[in-house]
C-alpha cells in the first residue's frame, strides 16, 4: 500500500512540474530524429534498424527518468524522511520503480509512433510491441530504478549512472531489440525473446529488491 | 486544540552505551554513555560539529554507529525503530515536497511513517501551527517548513522525539509554539533535543564537545 502512495505522490508531483518527463520526451525525439537523418534516405535500411534505433533512444532517455526519480527525493532533501519509515524499505523500491517503468513504457510508445515519422516503421501489430515494450521497460527500469538509488547521493552520480547502467541491461535491451525486429519481420521467434525478457526481468526483480533495503541501511 | 492521544502515551527508556561515530576524519563521538527513563527529556548541548547531529541520526536509525549499543525499552535499535510510532526525528532543515500542498505533504509523510491520520485532524494540526493548509510547500519560508516540521511530529506522535535544533528559522510566535508543545508532551514521551538556545532548560543535560 505504501508503494502505491509512493507511486501517486511521485505521479502528482511530475503532472504539475513535469520537467523531467519533458525532457526524456524531447531527447528521445532528437536521438531518434538524429538516427533517422544517419541511416536514412533508404526506406528498406531505415526500417531494418528502427528497433535498434527505438531502444537505443529508451536506453538512454530511460537512465534519465532513473536519475529523475531519485532526484525528486534529493532536491527537496526527503530521502532521509523516506529511510524513517519504520519496517523494510522494499516498499520505497517498488514505488519508485512503479513511477519509472510507467514513464519508460510510456514514453516507448510515444518513441514507436515517432518511429512510424522519422523510419516508416509500423508499430503494428501494437499488441506484441506492447508486451515487447512493457517486458524490456520493466526491465530496464528495475536496474535503472536501482541504480539511481546508489548514484543519487553520490558526487557525479550522473554520468556515474550510465556506465553501471548499460552494461548491466546489455540482456535486457538485446532481447527487447531481437523481439521488436521479429514482430517488424513477421517472425514467430518474438515470443522466445519474451520468454528471455521474462526471465531477465525476474532474476533482477528479486536481485535489486533484496539488495536494496540492505544497501540503503 | 487538536485532542491528541500523545497524552496517554509513555515514552521510551533510552540506553545508550559506549556509543561511537568514525569518519574517515577522525571520531565524530566516542564512548558516549546515558539513560533516560520514559518521559524524560534530555539537552544535547556542545559547539557546531561536536555531534549532536550524529547522534539524534544514529538514534533515527539513519546512520549505524561504530561502536557501541542502543537500546529502546530494552530492544535493540534496529527491532525498535521497526514498530511504527517509535522515534519521530526534526531535522536542522526538513524536507518537503515543494510541488505538494502542506496538507498533502503531511498525508504522505504520516501513511509512510506508518501513522496515517484523518483529514480533518490534519487539517486543524496546520491550523494550530498557523499554515495555510493548500498552499504549496515551495512557497513556504524556512520558519513555516519549520512549523510544518513540527506539525508532522506532533501528528506523527512517536514515543521518542528528537529534535535536531527546533528554533532555527522560527520567529517569535513559532518559539513560543515549540515551547508549548514540548510542555505538552514533556512527561509523557521521552524528548532529545540538540539546541544552542539558553532558554531550553532541563534536568538532564548531556555536552558534547567533539573531542
Amino acid at each position: 500500500m505504501r508503494s502505491y502512495w509512493l507511486w501517486t505522490r511521485d505521479l502528482r508531483i511530475e503532472f504539475r512540474s513535469p520537467v523531467g518527463t519533458l525532457a526524456v520526451v524531447s531527447f528521445l525525439a532528437v536521438v531518434i530524429l538524429i538516427l533517422g537523418l544517419a541511416l536514412g534516405p533508404d526506406p528498406a535500411s531505415l526500417q531494418a534498424a528502427a528497433p535498434g534505433a527505438l531502444w537505443l533512444a529508451l536506453a538512454f532517455a530511460g537512465s534519465l527518468l532513473g536519475q529523475r526519480v531519485w532526484s525528486l527525493e534529493v532536491e527537496n532533501q526527503t530521502l532521509d524522511e523516506l529511510f524513517l519509515s519504520p519496517g523494510g524499505l522494499e516498499w520505497i523500491y517498488w514505488g519508485k520503480l512503479a513511477f519509472t517503468s510507467g514513464l519508460v513504457i510510456a514514453v516507448g510508445i510515444l518513441a514507436l509512433f515517432l518511429l512510424q515519422l522519422a523510419f516508416s516503421f509500423s508499430p503494428y501489430p501494437l499488441i506484441p510491441h506492447l508486451v515487447t515494450l512493457f517486458l524490456g521497460g520493466l526491465g530496464y527500469s528495475i536496474v535503472a530504478t536501482f541504480l539511481g538509488a546508489i548514484t543519487a547521493r553520490v558526487r557525479a552520480g550522473e554520468i556515474l549512472l550510465p556506465l553501471l547502467l548499460f552494461p548491466l541491461v546489455v540482456p535486457v535491451i538485446l532481447g527487447s531489440v531481437r523481439a521488436s525486429s521479429a514482430i517488424a519481420t513477421g517472425s514467430a521467434d518474438y515470443t522466445t525473446w519474451w520468454g528471455l525478457l521474462v526471465v531477465f526481468d525476474a532474476i533482477y526483480l528479486a536481485g535489486c529488491t533484496l539488495i536494496f533495503p540492505w544497501m540503503q541501511r | 486544540m487538536v485532542a491528541r492521544t500523545a497524552l496517554e502515551i509513555t515514552g521510551c527508556r533510552v540506553a545508550a552505551s559506549q556509543v561511537g561515530k568514525h569518519y574517515p576524519g577522525g571520531w565524530v563521538i566516542r564512548d558516549l554513555d546515558f539513560e533516560l527513563a520514559p518521559g524524560e527529556l534530555m539537552l544535547l548541548r556542545g559547539p557546531n560539529g561536536s555531534g549532536k547531529t550524529t547522534l539524534l541520526r544514529i538514534l533515527a536509525g539513519l546512520i549505524s554507529p561504530s561502536q557501541g549499543q542502543i537500546t529502546l525499552s530494552g530492544a535493540s535499535l534496529r527491532h525498535a525503530l521497526s514498530v511504527p510510532g517509535t522515534v519521530g526525528y526534526l531535522a536542522q532543515s526538513p524536507g518537503f515536497y515543494g510541488e505538494l500542498s502542506a496538507q498533502e505533504n503531511l498525508i504522505f509523510a504520516l501513511r509512510a511513517q506508518g501513522a496515517a491520520r484523518p483529514s480533518a485532524e490534519i487539517v486543524a494540526a496546520l491550523s494550530r501551527f498557523d499554515l495555510p493548509a493548500r498552499q504549496l510547500v515551495r512557497n513556504f519560508s524556512g520558519g513555516m517548513r519549520k512549523r510544518l516540521a513540527l506539525a508532522k511530529i506532533y501528528l506523527q506522535n512517536p514515543r521518542l522525539w528528537l529534535l535536531d535544533e527546533p528554533e532555527a528559522n522560527l520567529d517569535q510566535a513559532g518559539q513560543a509554539l515549540l515551547a508549548e508543545l514540548i510542555e505538552q508532551v514533556h512527561g509523557q514521551v521521552t524528548v532529545i533535543l540538540a539546541s544552542h538556545n539558553p532558554t531550553f532548560r532541563s534536568k538532564k543535560v548531556l555536552e558534547l564537545s567533539g573531542s
